[in-house]
């Protein structure tokens, strides 16, 4: 709640299950999507925004992340700064589960806010790298859909990675 | 006001199991990560280690054609951090010689991938006298006068196979791979002598566009003996020194757009020193700029830094290295590689070793990312999902490996575009059977489109129905 004189402007959004969220306009700017729909309608201020691709679980968590960068981003950059903010984002996203990171991603690639769906995707990426075959599959619900004779030739083809590097013996 | 959303998106996951997902147990919550669009995902592969992409092509069929689609190699050739390339002196067996390893470090820890590339699954060959890299191939020149080239993709196990003519000439000593992004193209470089007594007798530079089939000339060389640094390539430009005895007052370069030879100036305070400079110099390419090192034999050297490229004035002194090993023989040289994440620097000792420079301690330390006792030439490569069959077309491809069934997952019946008549491929796999034209599949950006909508690139159409040698896109 602004209790400031200063009058900062705010925006409405709706998510899809019909909660609002307020929000300053600065955060609203953010959101690449938003943004351009300001910019190709200046007038519109006054609306609602729709955003029915979008949860208020997914929009609270999102605009509190942009809320912590803009503050970070506010502050002059540091070496301690970018250590704060790494530690936020890794506690972003390190008690979610792989559905609540699937639908940040969702939210974020709709509302094309690239900062933190690259972060979002390096977090999916770091949560199967080096990571079996099986814990991929598992990890996004696939079935192997390969005959036991393809399989065995996709394995052999790729053997040759993982066999160990010798040690040097000249 | 406590809307709960409801699983509406994702019908499958039933049980929202559990109060203990914070291990990220995979099978506790699974969800349909396809509902991601296509790019996504491909933004996630490409941040992936080769060996959990190569994990991943064994998970189902659909991950093998997203990493087998030429559009998520390019991403992931753009986010693929260098690697380091070594060839051992032939003392070593063939499954040794060549090896690969790259090195990640951040302010944390240093990881070292390492990967050995042999003739059994990787290269068609290790009887190699030259090898360099670009843009995600590899280019190996055999000993022989009459060698063959290869322009591979070991990641692959790809290769063409270019026969230079020799007939009627003399075998000079250059050879380059290039890449002209303009025209998405790759090209090798080769110098020859022609075999005509002549005091005039100059030597002769030639061009091989992958895909033409032939060799064109190019007119005269400025040089032929050259020393091609560890990473040569630049603005679609390869750089190098002569290694004659007059040395040389420029850096000599190769556009591989324009097919010209050229010249760019070193600082002033280069040429002042010695003339011949270029046999005590260094260059190559470090964090996207041209670098240049003149060494003096002293215990200390600069590098220098083409902050903008072409431009004699913007050299700037960027690091200096200090505290160098005592001397081993009578010269001793440092190459720069690769700048780590943690800043520090990994140089190429007098083609012995691998050393690593701290550049807050201002001190050198040996490393053992490469298991041998052999001198070894080294090169930049970055390894990649770039396939021959998307960026060789025209040329004959060999595989090194390839079961039987393999093949086949490659080369299943594909059906005719229902609108112009294209072939149109398995879209599991991106690259067409052998020899067939290429009429590509595109999936729309939804995945989860129930209806397994396939679009043909050649004409735009949709395929309304699935057809039968397809993947069903709609089954999860």
């Amino acid at each position: 709640m602004s209790m400031a004189a200063v009058e900062t402007k705010k925006i409405t959004l709706r998510t899809a299950d019909n909660h609002e969220f307020e929000v300053e306009e600065a955060i609203a700017m953010e959101f690449s999507t938003i943004k351009t729909f300001f910019d190709e309608n200046p007038d519109a201020s006054e609306d609602t925004i729709p955003l029915p691709n979008v949860t208020s679980k997914c929009l609270s968590a999102i605009i509190e992340y942009c809320k912590s960068h803009l503050a970070f981003r506010a502050r002059e950059t540091s070496s301690s700064i970018d250590e704060q903010v790494r530690t936020y984002d890794e506690e972003f996203v390190k008690a979610r589960d792989n559905e609540s990171l699937k639908e940040l991603i969702l939210a974020a690639n709709y509302l094309n806010i690239k900062a933190l769906l690259d972060m979002l995707n390096q977090a999916v990426a770091d949560r199967i790298k080096n990571k079996s075959v099986e814990y991929v599959r598992r990890f996004f619900g696939l079935e192997n859909d390969y005959t036991p004779e393809e399989e065995a030739a996709i394995r052999a083809e790729n053997e040759w990675a993982f066999e160990g590097v010798d040690p040097d013996d000249d | 006001m406590r809307g709960r959303k409801k699983a509406a998106i994702n019908p499958s996951s039933s049980s929202k199991g559990g109060g203990g997902v914070v291990g990220h147990e995979p099978t506790a919550n699974p969800c349909n990560f396809f509902q991601l669009p296509r790019r996504t995902i491909f933004d996630i592969f490409s941040r992936l280690p080769i060996n959990t992409l190569f994990h991943c092509r064994c998970v189902c069929k659909r991950f093998l054609c997203f990493i087998s689609d030429p559009e998520f190699a390019r991403l992931h050739l753009s986010r693929s951090p260098l690697c380091i390339l070594i060839k051992t002196m032939p003392l070593q067996n063939a499954s040794k010689r060549l090896q690969l390893a790259q090195v990640e470090a951040d302010v944390a820890n240093c990881q070292v991938m390492k990967m050995n590339f042999t003739p059994k699954s990787n290269v068609p060959t290790c009887d190699i006298s030259h090898m360099n890299a670009c843009n995600g191939l590899l280019c190996l020149v055999g000993a022989e006068k009459d060698s063959s080239f290869y322009v591979c993709n070991p990641i692959l196990g790809e290769f063409i196979t270019i026969q230079p003519p020799y007939k009627g000439r003399h075998r000079g000593t250059f050879w380059g791979l290039g890449y002209s992004a303009v025209t998405n193209q790759y090209k090798v470089l080769q110098s020859y002598y022609p075999a005509i007594e002549s005091a005039e007798r100059h030597v002769v530079a030639e061009i091989y566009t992958i895909g033409t089939g032939s060799w064109r000339s190019i007119g005269n060389a400025p040089t032929d003996t050259v020393a091609l640094p560890f990473n040569a390539f630049l603005n679609g430009t390869l750089h190098w020194f002569p290694c004659t005895p007059n040395g040389s007052e420029f850096i000599h370069s190769f556009d591989f757009e324009t097919e010209q030879f050229g010249t760019l100036p070193p600082p002033d305070h280069f040429r002042e020193e010695d003339k011949k400079f270029t046999n005590y110099a260094r260059i190559g390419v470090l964090g996207g700029c041209l670098f240049i090192i003149y060494f003096t034999n002293s215990i200390r050297f600069d590098i220098w830094v083409m902050k903008e490229y072409g431009v004699k004035e913007s050299w700037t002194k960027q690091f200096v290295i200090e505290n160098l090993y005592p001397k081993q023989g009578s010269w001793d040289f440092y190459e720069p590689m690769v700048v780590l994440n943690n800043g520090e620097i990994l140089m190429l000792y007098n083609n012995d070793a691998v050393v690593c420079y701290n550049q807050k301690r201002r001190n050198l330390r040996g490393t053992k990312f490469f298991r041998t006792r052999s001198q070894f030439d080294a090169i930049a490569y970055i390894p990649c999902f770039v396939s021959l069959y998307n960026v060789a077309k025209g040329e004959q491809i060999s595989r090194i490996q390839g079961t039987r069934e393999y093949e086949k997952l490659c080369t299943e019946e594909f059906q005719d575009c229902a609108g112009c008549g294209a072939p149109l491929i398995n879209p599991g796999y991106s690259f067409p059977a052998f020899g067939a034209p290429c009429g590509a599949v595109n999936y729309p950006e939804d995945l989860c489109a129930r209806n397994s909508e396939i679009i043909c690139t050649a004409c735009d159409k949709h395929q309304a129905a699935p057809l039968k040698s397809f993947l069903t896109l709609g089954s999860l």
